[in-house]
């Protein structure tokens, strides 16, 4: 961009893809609770990894390095999966009846959701202060 | 360090502008005149420029091809503000010019 006047634009638009895909991550998640599959093979809960994004690789103390925040990585909940006891179900163990359910918590989902909302209008809250900033400078020298 | 504000400083340059002042002084060098010229024609493309990328970018989320609505907003405000920016700064150089047209009066 040639001009920029609006301060922090780019690091608050990272901000918001990145809730934006965390917001897309808990909805996966809350999508798939009764999700089975065959063999033992079930969903897993997804995790967003934040990580800080520098322009450049060493020295990271200027204020020009400072470039926002990503979305490193989606890993896998490591935790168990649920188990039900439900002999009628197709993906239900031979033997035991049990069938595997996905170690998803809706409460713990909504309460991802509630964070990833307030985290998002947080970073929208910046960037309207910051074009008013930018808007009340401009108008600085009218009467 | 600021330097305090002396009226011989002032006036030394008022003095210093005098030339530019068109029916002031001597004619004004072109060198000046000219880099103004070039840095308002600068300013005024880079605002059309922010405008046409605004332009482009809700192009693209019409067609689907960007998901990002805070870029195409982020974009138009930018745009916005810049297309102010400009209209400031031509409002001041008016300004600035009827001054001058009604001292000589």
């Amino acid at each position: 961009m040639a001009i920029e006047l609006i301060p922090a634009a780019a690091i608050s638009s990272s901000a918001l893809d990145a809730e934006r895909a965390r917001m897309e991550i808990t909805a996966n998640n809350l999508a798939n609770v009764q999700s089975t599959g065959k063999n033992g093979q079930v969903y897993s809960r997804r995790i967003p990894v934040f990580e800080a994004v520098y322009s450049e690789q060493f020295g990271h103390d200027g204020i020009q390095n400072l470039a926002g925040v990503k979305m490193k990585d989606i890993v896998a909940d490591p935790r168990q999966p649920l188990e039900l006891y439900a002999p009628y179900h197709p993906s239900a163990d031979q033997k035991t009846g049990m069938v595997k359910m996905p170690n998803i918590s809706p409460i713990e989902e909504m309460v991802d959701m509630i964070a990833a909302t307030r985290a998002y209008e947080a970073n929208l809250s910046v960037i309207k202060q910051s074009r008013d900033i930018a808007d009340k400078t401009i108008t600085l020298g009218r009467q | 360090m600021i330097d305090s504000i002396s009226p011989e400083l002032m006036l030394k340059q008022i003095e210093q502008f005098k030339p530019e002042i068109p029916g002031v002084g001597a004619n004004a060098p072109d060198g000046m005149d000219e880099d103004f010229k070039k840095v308002l024609t600068k300013l005024i493309s880079e605002v059309d420029q922010s405008q046409k990328d605004a332009d482009v970018s809700l192009q693209q989320l019409a067609k689907g091809e960007t998901n990002s609505i805070q870029d195409v907003v982020l974009k138009m405000e930018e745009a916005d503000v810049s297309f102010k920016m400009m209209l400031e700064i031509r409002n001041k150089l008016l300004q600035a010019y009827k001054e001058l047209i009604s001292a000589q009066a």
